[in-house]
């Protein structure tokens, strides 16, 4: 009798789990993107925690002065000197660092081989023509891949949810005057823009986050419209009026909920598109600022780097993993959702 | 006095009158059965009552315990819906969300209509359901007396 009690929400989601490849995409995922979101913890050029001369030092989270260790500058301490490595081992005191010494930004003044330096116990995928080192630029960059494309999905859904159902649900001449209004909208060339915007503003993440938002939740707003156009003549429709439900609660609470395959579907596939644009637009340049970390910048170093093989190989890994991660994630939520697969 | 007064109701959809010059009445505790051919618009009728009908077009008088249906605002319809005229549907299978339990949809008639917490209107569907002898939540040929509590939940 149990079985007979399980929520439709929790069916979905034992269903999502029988699909092995995609079950373990999905930790794998989220393990990734944890360990990402602690970068600074994990591959940074300061310390994690020191003892000084008695005292407990947070170099992660202060900035000292190299005075502090007994250098001779006023200046931020940069703890992969040498002789500030020496300061941590002499008497009595010492320094955790994280596993990788490095930051995505960091320049290893102290480096023994040219840039780009190949792989070695110094820098496990090497460095980049700039001398920094790519493990760390990998981390930070696909940390920021993976936040822009769950905020650029999570602006796409929203927009696309809201306007596809007012479209299905209202039909009639509101559904007709959006549908115009979004093929002209549509017809716009969304490539050009951006590039004419990138030499306009100062190119930052939150642009690119709101150019490509105006554009990307057009696919999805003709799902959902499709599905509410259909769901609003089902009875329990018609049953939930003559109970005495508004408009919006019949929209929130009956229509949406049943409408939200297409949604859901299509959400690790939106992710992994969203990388993908970062990417190309990265590596076209017209991304994000050339400070910050990315995949797409890294393909280009790797391109102009052709004898530097450990840029482009490791990057294209990295992306080739990401996306195949997604889409696995993406096929078994599409069979846990599929109706027509029960019986 | 009846309860329900309906004077030469007629409903036209664009250029077709569905329903042609309708009148009756229902006193309290008075029951009647309007049958039919198919398409002879009693569900028209019916729906007219709370008026659910889309895009129509209605003519004469529907007064409820003395008030005038067809004069009123969106928002006192909604007060009247489910409250003082409910309405239990000929398909059991889909006047009900299949993303939700039975007890679920019944409990949010209650908290709309009686203004009480979620957890008072979860208290009181199980007594309704009892009160219909009804356990077993899944069985499929039991649902349209699911609808009735439902329907009946806020109904005086």
């Amino acid at each position: 009798m149990t079985t007979l009690s399980v929520s439709p929400g929790r069916r979905i989601w034992l269903r999502f789990k029988e699909n092995r490849r995609g079950y373990w995409s999905l930790i794998l995922f989220c393990g990734l993107f944890g360990l990402s979101l602690m970068a600074e913890l994990l591959s940074n050029d300061k310390p994690l925690v020191a003892r000084y001369n008695g005292e407990l030092v947070f170099p992660v989270l202060h900035t000292y002065s190299e005075k502090t260790f007994g250098g001779d500058f006023d200046s931020p301490a940069d703890y992969l000197d040498p002789f500030i490595r020496d300061q941590f081992r002499k008497n009595g005191n010492w320094a955790i660092y994280p596993p990788n010494t490095y930051r995505f930004d960091t320049l290893n003044y102290f480096a023994t081989s040219p840039n780009p330096a190949p792989p070695s116990g110094e820098n496990w995928l090497g460095t980049d023509d700039r001398g920094r080192d790519v493990t760390a630029r990998l981390l930070y960059g696909f940390r920021v891949s993976v936040l822009f494309a769950l905020a650029l999905t999570f602006t796409g859904v929203l927009l696309g949810m809201v306007t596809g159902a007012v479209q299905g649900y209202f039909a009639g001449k509101t559904d007709l005057l959006f549908q115009r209004f979004m093929e002209i909208w549509s017809s716009m060339p969304e490539l050009y823009l951006l590039i004419i915007f990138a030499s306009i503003f100062e190119p930052s993440i939150s642009l690119l986050l709101i150019l490509l938002s105006l554009f990307g939740w057009m696919g999805l707003s003709d799902y959902v419209r499709a599905d509410f156009l259909r769901n609003r003549n089902l009875e329990y429709v018609q049953a939930g009026r003559a109970l005495g439900l508004s408009n919006a609660q019949i929209i929130w609470r009956h229509v949406l909920p049943n409408s939200l395959t297409p949604v859901v579907t299509f959400l690790p596939f939106r992710m992994s598109g969203a990388i993908l644009a970062l990417t190309s637009l990265d590596f076209l340049g017209l991304g994000v600022p050339p400070s910050t970390p990315s995949l797409g910048e890294l393909l280009a170093q790797g391109k102009n780097n052709l004898d530097a093989w450990w840029i482009a190989l490791s990057t294209f890994a990295v992306l080739t993993i990401t996306l195949l991660l997604l889409t696995n994630i993406g096929d078994a939520l599409r069979n846990a959702l599929d109706v027509r697969r029960k019986a | 006095m009846s309860l329900l007064e309906i004077q030469n109701l007629s409903v036209a959809f664009g250029a077709s009158t569905v329903v042609d010059d309708v009148s009756f009445t229902i006193a309290a505790g008075e029951k009647l059965a309007i049958v039919g051919e198919s398409g002879s618009g009693k569900t028209v009728t019916a729906l007219s009552l709370l008026r659910l009908n889309q895009d129509a077009r209605y003519a004469g008088r529907i007064e409820f315990e003395g008030q005038d249906i067809l004069t009123r605002s969106e928002a006192a319809m909604r007060a009247v819906r489910g409250k003082d005229v409910a309405m239990i549907f000929q398909e059991p299978m889909t006047a009900l969300n299949p993303l939700f339990t039975i007890g679920n949809q019944i409990a949010e008639v209650l908290m709309l209509h009686e203004g009480i917490g979620a957890k008072a209107a979860a208290l009181r569907t199980v007594e309704l359901l009892d009160k219909t002898a009804f356990r077993n939540r899944r069985a499929g040929p039991c649902r349209i007396r699911i609808n009735s509590p439902a329907a009946s939940a806020s109904a005086r």
